[in-house]
């Protein structure tokens, strides 16, 4: 199967600091992949070179073999690469009603009906009453959902979603979860930087864990979990001990 | 819907529904109140005021267009600027270069006072692609100096420190004449009315939407596919041409241009005039103007008691009313409708 994307030995450094990298990643069209590793590990500068939000120092990116490196990000988020932020989720100083506006302005819609909207909230799971509510009033479990429908709004064919179940409760969580697997069935490709294992394991077809700025293993949940040296990068010294 | 996972396609939206919505009531009101508002205030040569209100309500006018464009850029697309008086500047002296080395009359001026604004503006906008918040501010101040500087040097065209002095003469827009009081600020009040409903249609627009977006989080806008860089130059210009427009009537109404006239400290009054009114509404930088212009004439102090009292004002409403006057009024109503019970705010009818 082509991969949607894929980097080949990314590399990305900060005045001498190095971010992360080299790093091969794919990810197929379907596939749900998690990112794992320790706060600092680079997991999130990676979605922001992959996105085009940074420039990478070396290396490449390849959209269904095409090379994007050089891309502007608004651009790649029209090729259907979507990205959800950890907390930038929403527009916070305009109504539920305006950030879906602005989605589906940015889809290319001309005129926009209530219908569409309500259509919006339902599918992720918010209620009809929000719409005219400030975004920055929602409670954070009903921004992500927000930051949710306006990713879906832009039609994603990768959504790289950046701790999407951090501060939600079960029930929102529940929500994303669900969500998530109804995309995975329409063939959408998710990659999600998580530290919630229990939810995230679940969902992931293939799990990829970075240490220090660098692949440590990839392998399927079951693989990666055994591995020695993942438990103590991840879960740190003590606990392997106790192992 | 584009989505596999929405189940309504795009192009079943009923489009009467969407007819309907563009004529709605609602739509129209605000150009329709933008328009009454422009005849009201053009009635008032009917009263016969004194020159020196006449005057007064000009530059009020003029300072309003120009301060409406600061708001615009700065309460819709959430950038400040510091270089907003050397772009209206920019535009008076297209102005009265023209009429001085062209012998280019009002009309003829006027493409070249816009144009001299939005490209000017235009330019403005490149350092805000590369820097953000005070820096950005403090590089716009820069630029505000930097044009006053070569204002001054230029004298063979500028009349450097001097100035130009500019008379209408018998010159003649829309039948109403240019040097006659009345006649001029009814002029105004033309442009003044054409400026505010461009602007109303701009808020109102599908762009308005995408700069409001731009303004809360540019990195969630890009990453929804928004180009930020074109749309931030494009609000720049069209923020540095209203300026422009601007600075061509303030020259032709005070007949006299000069550097000193468009430095930095009338960039920060027209800030204050925007906070003063609301930067988040379309008439809040013209009723702050006003109340800078009218105040002093109504409290009759002298010009430095004037600028203490606007200056406590200004922090009354920074602590009690950051929104601005008109968000006073706007709170008051909101207030007076949530006492209605059968409002049911958020329902979809």
């Amino acid at each position: 199967m082509k991969p949607l994307l894929q980097t080949i030995g990314l590399f990305k450094q900060f005045a001498g600091l190095r971010g992360f990298g080299p790093i091969d990643f794919y990810a197929n069209p379907g596939e749900t992949v998690g990112i794992i590793g320790p706060n600092g590990s680079g997991k999130t500068t990676f979605f922001n070179v992959v996105t085009g939000f940074l420039k990478p120092t070396s290396g490449q990116v390849l959209w269904q073999d095409q090379d994007i490196t050089n891309l502007a990000d608004y651009r790649r988020a029209r090729l259907g690469l979507v990205r959800t932020f950890q907390e930038k989720m929403v527009f916070q100083g305009t109504s539920v009603r305006e950030n879906l506006h602005f989605a589906l302005i940015q889809h290319g819609k001309l005129s926009i009906g209530d219908l569409e909207l309500t259509e919006v909230l339902a599918y992720v799971g918010l209620p009809n009453s929000t719409i005219d509510q400030k975004a920055g009033d929602l409670s954070w479990g009903q921004s992500r959902l927000l930051g949710m429908a306006l990713s879906l709004v832009m039609k994603p064919r990768l959504m790289l979603l950046d701790e999407p179940f951090a501060g939600l409760n079960r029930v929102s969580s529940l929500k994303i979860t669900n969500m998530l697997q109804s995309l995975k069935k329409d063939g959408i490709g998710i990659v999600i930087v998580e530290h919630e294992m229990s939810l995230l394991l679940p969902l992931c077809d293939r799990v990829v864990v970075f240490a220090d700025g660098q692949v440590l293993a990839e392998g399927s949940n079951h693989e990666i979990l055994q591995r020695n040296d993942v438990r103590k990068a991840y879960f740190g010294e003590e606990i392997v001990a106790r192992d | 819907m584009a989505h596999k996972g929405f189940s309504i396609e795009y192009s079943k939206i009923n489009a009467m529904n969407t007819l309907a919505t563009r004529i709605s009531r609602e739509n129209i009101f605000p150009y329709l109140g933008v328009i009454f508002l422009g005849f009201l205030v053009y009635m008032l040569p009917l009263m016969s005021p004194s020159g020196k209100v006449l005057s007064l309500a000009t530059t009020g006018l003029v300072f309003a267009i120009s301060s409406a464009s600061l708001g615009f850029l700065w309460g819709q697309c959430g950038q400040l600027t510091l270089a907003h008086a050397a772009i209206f500047g920019i535009g008076g002296y297209a102005a009265a270069i023209c009429a001085k080395h062209f012998d280019l009359g009002f009309l003829y001026a006027l493409p070249f006072s816009i144009g001299a604004g939005l490209v000017c503006g235009a330019m403005v906008a490149l350092p805000s692609l590369r820097t953000r918040g005070p820096y950005f501010l403090i590089l716009t101040f820069a630029i505000g100096e930097v044009i006053s500087v070569i204002e001054m040097r230029l004298e063979s065209i500028t009349g450097g420190i001097n100035g130009i002095t500019t008379l209408p003469g018998t010159q003649q827009f829309l039948g109403l004449h240019l040097s006659q009081r009345a006649d001029y600020y009814c002029i105004v009040v033309i442009f003044a009315t054409i400026v505010f409903l461009i602007l109303c249609g701009l808020m109102r627009s599908r762009w308005g939407v995408l700069l409001r977006g731009l303004r809360e989080n540019s990195d969630l806008a890009t990453s929804l596919g928004a180009n930020v860089a074109k749309h931030r130059i494009i609000v720049f210009a069209v923020s540095g041409a209203i300026a422009g427009l601007a600075g061509q009537l303030y020259v032709y109404h005070v007949k006299f241009i000069a550097p000193e006239l468009f430095t930095s400290h009338l960039s920060i009054i027209f800030l204050l005039v925007v906070l003063l009114g609301g930067k988040s509404y379309l008439l809040g930088p013209a009723l702050g103007s006003l109340v800078y212009v009218f105040m002093p004439e109504f409290i009759g102090l002298s010009p430095i008691l004037s600028q203490i009292v606007f200056g406590a004002l200004l922090i009354l409403m920074i602590l009690t009313a950051p929104g601005g006057l008109l968000s006073l009024i706007n709170r008051a109503i909101v207030w007076q409708k949530s006492e209605i019970p059968s409002k049911d705010i958020g329902i979809i009818k």
